[in-house]
């Protein structure tokens, strides 16, 4: 398995490049969502890393609206694409244009929001058939999933293995507001947000020229797992160490990170973990159970069933009738029927109908069409949304 | 006149509330099953809900949309063909997907046109593009876009363009927001988001160092509201605009509905924009649950003054008391309590067409036909008769009157 990483200096990519890693992204600041280099930068780095032998890819990961598009392509094309081996992108209208207007780029379309089933990833490929360099998988797939969905892939694929976990994205400017500040173009604001009615301390914010950003308290740590993902055919490992700001404490993370790479050993993860400055979570990665959704309040006993539902209470007058709102279309049960109720407390109760009366209080004497309110008998223990049923079919 | 006339598509929580969009005058509903929809905690609809929803709107030449936009896994992919298959028995118009392999199993076991999801965030004309090469037939553009632009995409593209036109907003692109999956374990993309945008917060530096803010609610967006820019839509020849609030109430469902369609029934029929309906309908506006009003993306891109900075809705100064079931001419008007009001209260009878109508409930009775003085929620009740009164036209009353919740 491939190791991949951002480099935002000369010195990163020495290092990077030192521990043997492959391939490398540059950030460009006007198309990368938390920001990053200016276009001098990209150029150098981007060359040298080519002269290093080093593979580069280059994000693009914002959204782009329609006012923005034209602006965003010309920045892109201002950049030394020729020495990029794939671009990175969110944006599906970004990849129609790379695929479109630069047919000799390669796309590594990044599928972390959106795509959870193979038929969905499949179909990127196939949209973009012939250009996919590699492909990003979402980490809200769970393992027994991955294990079914990379089988399947017949390129490359990459998936984040450690780094922050982002949980937000938005185009609206909200943390200018908070600091009374302006921001000038190409800054960051960085704050660390904690919710008032939940536990979770300290999410980590960034306004950039894109927009506000929200990660998650935790991040990643999925380097555990290097033997499995490399069983299931992972192909590129992506490590983000970018909130790490120690130079050296990251330049040797990097070393051990790349040593595992080429040799897992359970205990240096282990020292790794335990070394690094961020608390972290497994994320889904063991399982995905989020769809066990929060417990659903309707009442599914008030679910009508079956041919002989005939409609619902919708009021209740003690000693005196129940209001039915008639939901079988031209049927009037004869008197002295077999029907019963279902109440929402689950329990059924037997009657027979005594009479049945139009809510002008006369007697029905033609088949009731669906809506009509009517009135019946009254019977003991039973409330509003009670399920009125025959208790067997007309001429049975 | 060059423009055309956009389709109104209204939120259908229920069917009740079906019936009331359709009344109160949608060109189209969406409405979600009990599977697949980002809505869990709605009622939804039952397959013979869908089956009663689709006649009772079929009949009056309102089109039916089905959303299945939940980001799917394999495994409920899986369960998803069956319920395809219903929904085309079932003669529903369109369905409404985000996720490519949705799409890829709707295309592969039914005919029916697929609409695609604002959640797939589609926001330039080479998106709408993309989608269109993967088969969807109208793109319902993520809520980052202007009624220009989207105007733009639409002539750029030639594929259907739907936007939001009224609502409650996430901040976040839509589909990108993931807080409630890793704080709570409830993916927002398949129907559990817990609306954490909602949440108060507060706030610190790189140093920890706690900072002073006035804006406690910084994620919480206002309330979109695109009545006084209807001219604008029309002349982006958009082809359907939407109406969020599939949980909201039937005060909500009606009165929007209303408000949106009699400006353009109006303009259809003279050819121009009337500012006394728009005045009157920009005040019933006002009347329904809402967090302040922001016109959001659709004239300039949204920016700090979007934020609504409360924890709860804005305090109401109407509730909805009731909904007409039946109207016996000369006689009585039956109505289902849905909020207490008393003899002698002042109520609001919303028509379908025109102003809402006063009156003062000069007796009520129950269904055997007693005094009633004080009623209560779900009970049926009869009130005097009102000529202008119909079945599903809803009564409100002033919150200084009766019991708001």
């Amino acid at each position: 398995m491939q190791l991949t990483s951002y480099a935002h200096s000369i010195e990163e990519i020495d290092q990077l490049a030192t521990v043997g890693v492959g391939e490398i992204i540059l950030s460009y600041g006007p198309l990368s969502r938390g920001g990053g280099l200016d276009l001098a930068t990209v150029n150098l780095l981007a060359q040298y890393a080519c002269q290093r032998e080093l593979a580069v890819s280059l994000e693009w990961d914002i959204l782009v609206t329609e006012q923005q598009f034209a602006e965003s392509c010309q920045q892109f094309a201002q950049l030394p694409l020729e020495l990029f081996v794939g671009i990175r992108v969110s944006d599906f209208g970004v990849m129609q244009f790379i695929y479109q207007q630069h047919p000799s780029l390669k796309l590594i379309p990044i599928l972390e929001g959106s795509c959870h089933n193979l038929p969905a990833i499949l179909s990127v490929l196939e949209l973009l058939a012939g250009r996919v360099k590699r492909v990003v998988l979402s980490i809200e797939i769970s393992s027994g999933e991955l294990e079914q969905i990379i089988p399947e892939i017949d390129l490359p694929v990459e998936l984040l293995l450690l780094g922050p976990i982002p949980l937000y994205y938005s185009p609206r400017q909200l943390l200018t507001p908070l600091i009374k500040q302006e921001r000038s173009c190409g800054e960051l604001i960085q704050l660390f947000a904690t919710s008032q009615e939940g536990p979770h301390h300290g999410f980590p914010l960034v306004e950039s020229d894109h927009g506000t950003l929200i990660y998650n308290t935790r991040h990643l740590w999925l380097l555990n797992a290097l033997p499995r993902l490399e069983q299931m055919g992972l192909t590129v490992g992506r490590v983000d160490l970018r909130a790490v700001k120690d130079h050296q404490q990251k330049g040797g993370m990097w070393q051990e990170i790349a040593a595992l790479f080429n040799q897992f050993e359970e205990s240096k993860a282990i020292n790794l973990k335990d070394a690094y400055p961020f608390n972290t979570i497994h994320g889904f990665f063991r399982a995905n159970k989020s769809d066990v959704l929060f417990p659903k309040l309707k009442n599914h006993r008030l679910t009508p069933i079956g041919e002989n539902y005939l409609g619902e209470v919708v009021d209740v007058i003690k000693g005196e009738l129940l209001a039915v709102v008639w939901r079988r279309n031209g049927f009037l049960p004869p008197l002295e029927s077999s029907l019963y109720l279902l109440t929402p407390e689950g329990k059924k109760i037997n009657f027979r109908l005594k009479w049945c009366r139009d809510t002008q209080n006369e007697p029905i004497e033609t088949p009731i069409q669906k809506d009509e309110i009517v009135l019946i008998n009254p019977i003991k223990r039973v409330s509003v949304k009670s399920q009125l049923y025959l208790s067997c079919q007309p001429g049975e | 006149m060059s423009s055309k006339i956009p389709e109104l598509l209204a939120p259908a929580g229920s069917l009740e509330k079906l019936k009331v969009a359709v009344l109160y005058g949608a060109d189209a509903l969406y409405l979600g099953g009990q599977q697949f929809g980002l809505r869990t905690a709605a009622d939804n609809f039952t397959q013979r809900e869908l089956v009663e929803g689709c006649e009772f709107a079929h009949a009056r030449g309102v089109k039916v949309y089905v959303v299945v936009n939940a980001f799917l896994h394999d495994q409920e992919l899986a369960e998803l063909p069956p319920y395809v298959k219903f929904l085309e028995q079932v003669g529903v118009d369109a369905l409404i997907v985000a996720d490519l392999g949705v799409l890829k199993v709707v295309r592969s076991h039914s005919g029916l046109p697929v609409h695609l999801s604002t959640q797939a965030s589609v926001i330039n004309s080479y998106g709408a593009k993309f989608w269109q090469r993967a088969g969807v037939t109208r793109v319902i553009l993520g809520r980052e876009v202007s009624i220009a632009h989207a105007g733009e995409i639409r002539r750029a593209t030639g594929i259907p363009v739907e936007i939001f036109i009224h609502g409650s907003m996430c901040s976040s692109y839509s589909g990108n927001c993931v807080i409630s999956n890793f704080t709570q374990g409830r993916d927002s993309n398949r129907g559990g988001c817990a609306h954490s945008c909602r949440f108060e917060y507060s706030y610190s530096d790189q140093d920890g160092a706690v900072i002073d803010s006035s804006s406690p609610y910084f994620l919480s967006s206002k309330d979109l509201n695109g009545l006084s820019l209807l001219p604008q839509v029309v002349e982006a020849n958009i082809d359907s605009i939407k109406i969020e609030g599939r949980m909201k109430g039937h005060h909500y469902a009606g009165v929007v509905t209303k408000a949106y369609a009699s400006l353009l029934a109006h303009y259809q029929k003279i050819g121009q924009w009337d500012q006394n309906i728009l005045q009157q309908q920009t005040e019933e506006l006002s009347r329904v649950i809402n967090r302040d009003y922001t016109s959001g993306n659709l004239l300039h891109p949204a920016q700090g003054d979007s934020i609504y900075q409360q924890r709860e809705n804005r305090p109401l100064e109407y509730q909805m008391v009731g909904i007409v079931h039946q109207v016996v001419k000369d006689d009585f008007i039956l109505v289902e309590v849905k909020s207490a009001f008393e003899l002698g209260d002042r109520l609001e009878l919303i028509p379908f067409a025109g102003e809402a109508q006063e009156f003062e409930l000069s007796w009520i009775r129950d269904l055997a036909g007693g005094q009633v003085v004080r009623t209560r929620p779900s009970t049926m009740v009869r009130i005097p008769y009102l000529p202008a009164a119909q079945t599903f036209n809803l009564l409100r009353g002033r919150c200084a009157e009766v019991v708001c919740n």
